[in-house]
């Protein structure tokens, strides 16, 4: 009886180890293919995002993996800390574009544009996500508000993924857009901060029983104390392979201690960053050349895990992305054509501007996945919602490219 | 030296204040992440505070690790340190693959008599001495003593075989830590590779024998895992060598990354498949160095920003694994067990100087870079603890308190021994890699 149970169990065990290894094999083929010089190429010629360009395919794949039974739970929860830190290492990344010193140099004049870009699809996504989350029977007390208010975050968040293509290298239409997409993003962070601060579970298993202004304040001391720590572990260091060793560390140290908190991971990091960055240092550029080369890699590898937790099978959650699409999309629009006449004279046109902030930032998706994080399981509502800012960013993506090979027609047919 | 003190005060600190926010250590998840930055942020940190007191950076490490480990500060609790299981397979065989890339057999040829004379003869006196002493050891110990001849002649033999083995990736840790470059350290590295690579093919014959004088039902499934073990590791490093040659011509960017990525898939299918990734690295990058045009050397030096942050983390989780309780009941056999090996080691190198006509200098320098003792030691007396009761749970302690011992000073002699090889700090600064060829452009 024994030797049978070993005979069925072998050829179980052989035929899950070379799907293991197919997966992993096919994980491998993708990496190559994101990196390869041509596909990179490709993706700057097309003026596409890296989501729609090379992480589209991973999030797909984790995907299958995980609903073909592939991807084993122990490989699962291998993964899980690289999800953390990547959640970590992204909202640092964040906080370190937000350089202080840089936005003083913008006209003020911009501050409306900024405003305006920040509020109106937020507004519009808010109004119109509540009302499709209400006629699919979400109440109140089931994450109704939560789900809301993240979908207006993700709605914020834009990628300058085209300006390469829409506007002269260097000119000033460009600094003001990026500003715009770092403000946005910053704004999509603070609003997570709320949710997760607001919408907390303590499940009464920890010790710390603090009311929620308290864990406002852990949150923002969280981040202050790690970008100190961050500052003073890379004072002074002449190795950039040391500086590499202390950012994974202290970034590594950052997350894991909020997620242990379970506090707003990408939060907590882009406080560090966004302390580290205004504080006085002495290499500033090699420090951000280090946190982006690591970057693509890592959001890669996020994806490829948010894909194994990614269910796009619902319909609601179709119908949420499609308005989410939209009053994003015509939020962008909106925006860009009450800032005429607004913001500085250089500002690039509306439908030029309109077009350069519409596509998703990868933060939408980093946002929704730490809230999902901190909720437990993504069950519905929030699995919706998920399925909203990932089907919204493919194809807001896909409009963009449309609309985008239409211009440089429009361009020459206009020239003499 | 102050600033690293007190970064490492605050990084203890609040680790700790973390820590209690769950009921009971264990309550929530184990924190793989905060664990992987904490052993990280204080290993780098102790390693400056060593290098001040003129030790090897390595040691810093580990007694980092010892510290804040399980036994004594508790800041990484035992279930922590099992989620770095896989951390620690893609370290093993990241500095398995970068030793494999060192070692140029062609390079190696002329002094391949002198790495199998010194290693074998060594070997050879280490393990005759230390089967003289366990064969004494178990007619002392109550658990053993009733044991017929045999039978403890059969664990003096699983004992000697197990506190055989050397540490690759301490020695290679070391001299790559003091950028030393020269004869002496191919000796070093060369040996210990090696003779490890004899202590695993050993350790599966002295085993079978155990087996067959303590018998259980699964002895014949055990040996064949354990070939499979041995020469799958070995496929498995063939295929991420081809990979990686493939990977280079094709791609030809961010290859640290994708080497690391390639050890973590070893390291993760090693898992369910039982593979060896220290063999799968090695394998690999013996492959790299002496079949590919590639050459070890591109593969080291793509690799070099990852090996701070690995060796930190690899060390720091050897030392977290260090059972200091169990080694303070066994400290007497373990102390006699490590003299005995280390006798064994320097009298045997010195034999087989005499026999090579080797000038004094290396003879006396040689027996330093067999002291060290980690991984594969590590691993093998935790066998014979798992394996075989009731004896392997007493025995296993004394072998691991042992290793304890080695592991401490080991590191410390040979950093000693660089110094005075005159070898050190004549290696290439790596550093200083050009990484025009990879700009990035951000995506936030």
């Amino acid at each position: 009886m024994m030797l049978t149970q070993v005979a069925a169990a072998a050829p179980a065990e052989s035929h899950s180890l070379i799907r293991l290894v197919l997966a992993f094999a096919a994980v491998i083929a993708l990496a190559s293919l994101a990196a390869h010089p041509r596909v990179r190429a490709l993706e700057k010629s097309l003026g596409v995002t890296v989501f729609l360009a090379s992480g589209l395919p991973f999030l797909l794949l984790g995907a299958l993996l995980a609903a073909n039974g592939v991807l084993r739970p122990a490989a699962l929860l291998d993964l899980q800390p690289a999800y953390v830190f990547g959640l970590g290492w992204i909202g640092f990344i964040v906080g370190m574009t937000f350089d202080i010193r840089r936005f003083s140099r913008l006209p003020s004049s911009l501050a409306p544009v900024i405003l305006l870009f920040v509020i109106v699809p937020m507004l519009l996504t808010a109004m119109a996500s509540a009302s499709v989350l209400i006629a699919l029977d979400v109440r109140v007390g089931a994450g109704l508000w939560r789900d809301v208010l993240l979908l207006t975050a993700c709605a914020a968040a834009s990628a300058p993924a085209s300006l390469g293509l829409l506007l002269p290298r260097g000119s000033s239409g460009g600094r003001f857009i990026v500003a715009i997409t770092r403000i946005d993003q910053a704004a999509a962070l603070a609003l997570l901060a709320l949710v997760a601060i607001a919408f907390r579970n303590d499940l009464g298993v920890v010790r710390w029983s603090l009311p929620r202004s308290a864990w406002m304040l852990v949150t923002l001391g969280l981040g202050t104390l790690f970008g100190l720590l961050a500052y003073l572990l890379t004072l002074r260091i002449g190795n950039r392979n040391e500086e590499i060793a202390v950012l994974l560390a202290a970034v590594a140290l950052a997350s894991g201690a909020a997620s242990y908190l379970a506090i707003s991971v990408p939060v907590v990091a882009a406080i560090a960053g966004a302390l580290l960055v205004n504080l006085p240092l002495t290499e500033p550029d090699r420090l951000r050349r280090i946190l982006i080369d690591i970057e693509r890699p890592l959001y890669l590898l996020f994806l490829f895990v948010v894909g194994t937790s990614w269910h796009p099978g619902e319909w609601q959650g179709w119908v949420l992305a499609l308005t989410f699409l939209v009053a994003r999309g015509y939020g962008k629009f909106l925006a860009a054509r009450f800032a005429q006449g607004l913001g500085p004279p250089d500002l690039p046109d509306a439908n030029t501007l309109a077009l350069a902030l519409m596509p998703e930032s990868a933060i939408a998706i980093v946002v929704i996945f730490s809230a999902v994080t901190l909720s437990g399981a993504p069950a519905h509502p929030i699995g919706w919602a998920v399925n909203a800012v990932i089907l919204g960013s493919i194809g807001t993506d896909i409009i963009v490219q449309i609309v985008q090979r239409r211009l440089p027609r429009r361009t020459a047919e206009r020239a003499p | 030296m102050t600033r690293a003190v007190v970064t490492l005060g605050i990084v203890i600190a609040i680790t700790y204040a973390v820590r209690t926010f769950a009921p009971g250590a264990e309550a929530l998840s184990p924190g793989v992440t905060l664990a992987i930055g904490f052993l990280l942020i204080a290993a780098i940190q102790s390693g400056h505070i060593a290098g001040r007191l003129r030790l090897p950076h390595l040691s810093g490490f580990i007694l980092a690790g010892l510290i804040c480990g399980p036994e004594v500060l508790g800041l990484i609790s035992a279930r922590s340190l099992a989620s770095l299981a896989l951390v620690k397979g893609v370290s093993v065989g990241l500095i398995a693959l970068l030793a494999g890339c060192e070692l140029n057999l062609k390079r190696l040829r002329p002094r391949l008599r002198a790495v199998a004379t010194y290693g074998g003869v060594a070997l050879v006196c280490a393990g005759v001495l230390l089967f003289a002493l366990f064969f004494f050891v178990t007619s002392v110990l109550p658990v053993t003593k009733e044991l017929g001849a045999v039978e403890r002649m059969t664990i003096a033999l699983v004992c000697a075989n197990v506190l055989c083995a050397f540490s690759p990736p301490v020695v290679i840790g070391i001299i790559t830590e003091a950028g030393a470059a020269g004869s002496l350290s191919d000796l070093w590295i060369s040996i210990a590779v090696l003779a490890d690579l004899v202590i695993v093919v050993t350790f599966s014959m002295t085993n079978a024998i155990a087996r067959i004088v303590f018998p259980r039902e699964e002895s014949a499934a055990h040996l064949q895992e354990l070939l499979l073990h041995v020469f799958g590791s070995i496929g498995a490093g063939l295929i991420v060598g081809i990979i990686l040659v493939w990977y280079v011509r094709v791609v030809g960017r961010r290859v640290g990354l994708f080497v690391f990525m390639l050890l973590f898939v070893v390291a993760e299918a090693g898992s369910t498949v039982h593979l060896n990734p220290l063999l799968a690295g090695l394998a690999a990058g013996l492959f790299l160095e002496n079949v590919t045009p590639i050459g070890g050397a591109y593969i080291a030096e793509a690799s070099e920003p990852a090996v701070m942050p690995i060796y930190a983390i690899f060390f720091a989780v050897i030392g977290a694994e260090v059972r200091l309780g169990a080694f303070m009941h066994v400290a007497p056999f373990a102390v006699a067990a490590a003299l005995t090996r280390a006798c064994g080691l320097f009298g045997g190198t010195r034999l087989a100087g005499r026999f090579l006509h080797a000038e004094r200098k290396e003879m006396l320098l040689v027996p330093y870079g067999m002291l060290p003792q980690a991984g594969i030691a590590l691993a093998l007396a935790t066998l014979v603890l798992t394996s075989f009761a009731p004896w392997g749970p007493v025995i296993g302690t004394v072998l691991l308190g042992s290793i304890v011992v080695n592991e401490m000073i080991g590191p410390v002699l040979l950093r000693v021994a660089v110094d005075r090889s005159g070898e050190a700090s004549a290696r290439e600064d790596l550093t200083l890699t050009k990484h025009a060829d990879e700009e990035e452009t951000a995506l936030f």
